[in-house]
């Protein structure tokens, strides 16, 4: 699993697929104001980074996958500032 | 990786729509090239390049590298001017009219005895030399992207879209800039896609933007696999290296070189080539029609006209006062002569939009090769039935659902050639691809030689999932299990391959094959290989039913699976046990009631059984019915809400409006055997 809750958290691990999205979108739904921590996370399918900016959670950590870390991280930032603005 | 050949018809059916296609193409473009001798218009440009483009597209279903290296070349070439490195003179002109010569008469020579012309290797490799030292002249001057020259300039051309992105990138290299805007189409994801994943492969990538296409949907109605994202772009890669990443999406990326020398900024904010792989769509949505089916089409109307004359001489009589019931054989013949013709007027015209699968199956050999080796395993894909027509629509909407399956049984289906061997199997796994006719309806089935589906795992995977409740987990047998891939959130990679872990799961597959009127069944032992099934409806159908009823209530059954209709002294119908049987023409038959089939309570059973004896595949099997109720002709359409309940094919109106419950004889008499066959189990 590359998706799992652990209290206000929802781990991102390895490599999170296409298939993921659903779960993650699923407990962030279930759960709002859960953060995300990609720390762990080596590489995110596009579907995944669009539940992440559609539902906007707090994310913890540097992705460990650079180039999340690199173009996407300032993106979702952008569209969490957007939000609370 | 070997494609089987199929029959010598079909090869040759698609040679002849091949030069039909390529008749047109290439008279089409030699005549827009040839206005653009007297002024570029890009319109006119982009129409050769896109004639060309899918040229080349159905030349590749073939095997004339000659042809289509011209034919590359050619788009390349053009593909060059539309993005404004390449000015569109007479040198681009000329080449391109002599490839566009060389093509029709490489076609004329393919119509004439299927293989090109001798000497058409040595007129292929001058052609291809022409475009590239049309490209990449011997000075090596106009590079579009001339290093040094002005650098951090930005260019006041840029398109609208990538101005606000280009503000925010504070170094600018000194070559060319491209700015990319890539809107993947919504259903990508099942396409297999991953639009970021292309964006990775961008060393260059200078700056990146996401967007939602459309504004965001409420968060409870939030579809993740539904794209609606906008990627916007600049990178330093080399726009052909951009143009290879980006390659198999062109239809979705619009390109504007951002050159940093004077007077030469060239945004190209057209979308790119429309990308068909199957040379059918051609750009004008056109159909090809076989000139006997129009000739057809115009005697049945004329048939119908005549007809509908000699209906009018009836009614004239009927107004000029005969005897009405004097004037019912006249009607009565007259209605049936109608009817009849109406029928096949339709049959003919639903039949135009018939097509062969194989238009759809051989797009599949090469992306399966690739897959494979990229999988480092040995898979040879077959194909068998590709003359198999369906309604274009249904041709259309089965590609992605069948590459899935594809990249599901090369990925988790077939073994390692190492695990094979040590499983006695032949190193080199077998996928077969298969289409056959089943009356009014097609099955498509993927089936290979792979290590099956684990029922345990599956067991393991659903109750981890929470997809079953426990206690009904426990009460499914092996076949509910193997169903449970289908159901939404099962996965079976138990590790994400890079092929197949970039699809969704097999509810995909399912959804997408209901979406088209049919269903999906698989199969699967264990060390023996799996095979899905897809059961699609042929064509929208006006199918002859006969009418049956149970009760007050009556149902259509398709007159094409009824072989014979019987009245059979109920002293004749035996219990035998495993059910009722009777002998008809020396044959023991199954009889089942309908009434039993529908749930429905049986009413008295009277002394002689009325029989409608239904031919399914190579087997026959009586359904007993309170009544026969005439017939009718009906348009029947799938309802989707029911594709789940077996034993309906959908509905049909009757002449007075009302709604008729059309059967599915196939899964009707099918459901109720297996299960009889299940319980005989032990």
């Amino acid at each position: 699993m590359s998706v799992r809750r652990d209290g206000d958290l929802i781990h991102l691990e390895g490599t999170c697929p296409v298939e993921e999205a659903e779960t993650l979108a699923a407990l962030l739904l279930a759960h709002p104001g859960s953060g995300v921590a990609w720390s762990a996370c080596t590489g995110l399918h596009t579907a995944v980074i669009q539940v992440l900016l559609r539902l906007r959670p707090s994310l913890h950590g540097t992705c460990g996958d650079p180039f999340a870390a690199r173009w996407l991280a300032p993106l979702m930032e952008r569209a969490t500032d957007t939000q609370a603005g | 990786m070997t494609d089987t050949r199929s029959t010598g018809d079909l090869v040759t059916d698609f040679v002849a729509d091949f030069v039909a296609e390529a008749r047109e193409l290439v008279q089409a473009a030699a005549e827009d090239l040839l206005a653009l001798d007297g002024a570029a218009d890009p319109a006119v440009l982009n129409r050769v390049f896109r004639a060309v483009h899918t040229l080349k597209g159905s030349a590749a279903l073939f095997d004339w590298p000659d042809m289509l290296a011209v034919l590359h070349a050619a788009e390349d070439g053009l593909d060059a001017a539309r993005a404004g490195r390449l000015e569109t003179g007479p040198g681009l002109v000329d080449l391109s009219l002599a490839a566009l010569d060389a093509a029709a008469r490489w076609t004329e020579a393919i119509a004439a005895t299927g293989a090109l012309p001798a000497g058409a290797a040595a007129e292929s490799a001058r052609l291809v030399e022409g475009y590239r030292s049309l490209l990449a002249p011997a000075g090596g001057a106009p590079d579009p992207a001339p290093a040094g020259q002005m650098p951090g300039r930005i260019p006041s051309l840029a398109p609208d879209w990538a101005a606000g992105l280009l503000a925010t990138v504070r170094e600018r290299p000194d070559g060319a800039v491209t700015a990319l805007r890539y809107v993947p189409r919504a259903d990508c994801f099942f396409a297999g896609d991953d639009p970021l994943g292309l964006v990775r492969r961008l060393p260059g990538l200078l700056a990146l933007d996401l967007a939602p296409a459309t504004p965001w949907p409420p968060a409870e109605t939030i579809d993740v696999f539904a794209c609606n994202l906008v990627v916007t772009l600049l990178t330093a890669d080399p726009p052909a290296e951009v143009d290879a990443v980006f390659r198999l999406v062109r239809d979705q990326v619009t390109v504007a070189t951002l050159a940093p020398s004077a007077g030469e900024p060239a945004p190209d904010a057209e979308p790119a080539s429309p990308e068909s792989t199957s040379g059918a769509d051609a750009a004008p949505r056109s159909l090809r029609v076989d000139a006997g089916r129009i000739d057809a089409l115009v005697a049945l109307a004329d048939d119908l006209a005549t007809a509908r004359a000699a209906l009018g001489a009836v009614v004239a009589r009927a107004a000029s006062g005969a005897d009405l019931a004097g004037l019912l054989p006249a009607l009565r013949a007259s209605d049936e002569r109608i009817g009849r013709l109406s029928a096949e007027l339709h049959r003919e015209a639903v039949g135009l939009r018939l097509q062969p699968l194989a238009r759809v199956f051989r797009r599949f050999p090469r992306p399966l090769r690739d897959m494979a080796r990229q999988l480092g395993k040995e898979v040879t894909l077959s194909l068998e039935g590709e003359a198999t027509e369906v309604d274009r629509d249904v041709a259309e909407g089965l590609f992605e659902p069948l590459l899935h399956l594809l990249r599901n049984a090369a990925d988790h289906g077939i073994e390692s050639p190492e695990a094979r061997a040590r499983a006695g199997k032949p190193r080199s796994g077998r996928i077969v691809l298969r289409a056959e006719s089943r009356g009014e309806r097609v099955v498509v089935s993927v089936s290979d030689d792979g290590g099956g589906l684990d029922p345990a795992f599956i067991r393991a995977r659903a109750a981890a999932r929470g997809l079953v409740a426990p206690a009904a987990l426990a009460a499914l047998d092996e076949a509910g299990l193997i169903d449970l891939i289908f159901a939404p959130g099962f996965s079976t990679a138990a590790e994400v391959g890079a092929v197949s872990g970039r699809g969704v799961g097999m509810d995909a597959v399912r959804e997408a094959v209901s979406r088209l009127g049919g269903r999906c069944t698989v199969e699967s032992r264990i060390g023996e290989g799996t095979t899905v099934r897809l059961i699609l409806p042929r064509a929208q159908s006006l199918a002859r039913l006969l009418l049956v009823g149970i009760g007050p209530e009556l149902y259509g059954l398709p007159m094409e699976a009824v072989d014979e209709l019987a009245r059979v002294p109920r002293a004749r119908i035996r219990d035998h046990g495993l059910g009722t049987a009777t002998v008809l023409r020396d044959r023991t038959v199954p009889v089942l009631h309908l009434a039993d089939l529908l749930d429905l309570p049986r009413e008295t059973a009277p002394a002689e059984a009325r029989l409608a004896v239904l031919r399914l595949g190579d087997e026959r099997a009586a359904i007993e019915v309170d009544r026969f109720a005439g017939r009718l002709d009906g348009l029947v359409r799938p309802l989707p809400g029911l594709a789940a309940l077996p034993g309906l094919a959908g509905t049909t109106l009757t002449g007075d409006g009302q709604v008729l419950l059309v059967l599915d004889p196939e899964s009707l008499v099918g459901e109720r055997q297996g299960q009889e066959r299940g319980e005989g189990m032990p």
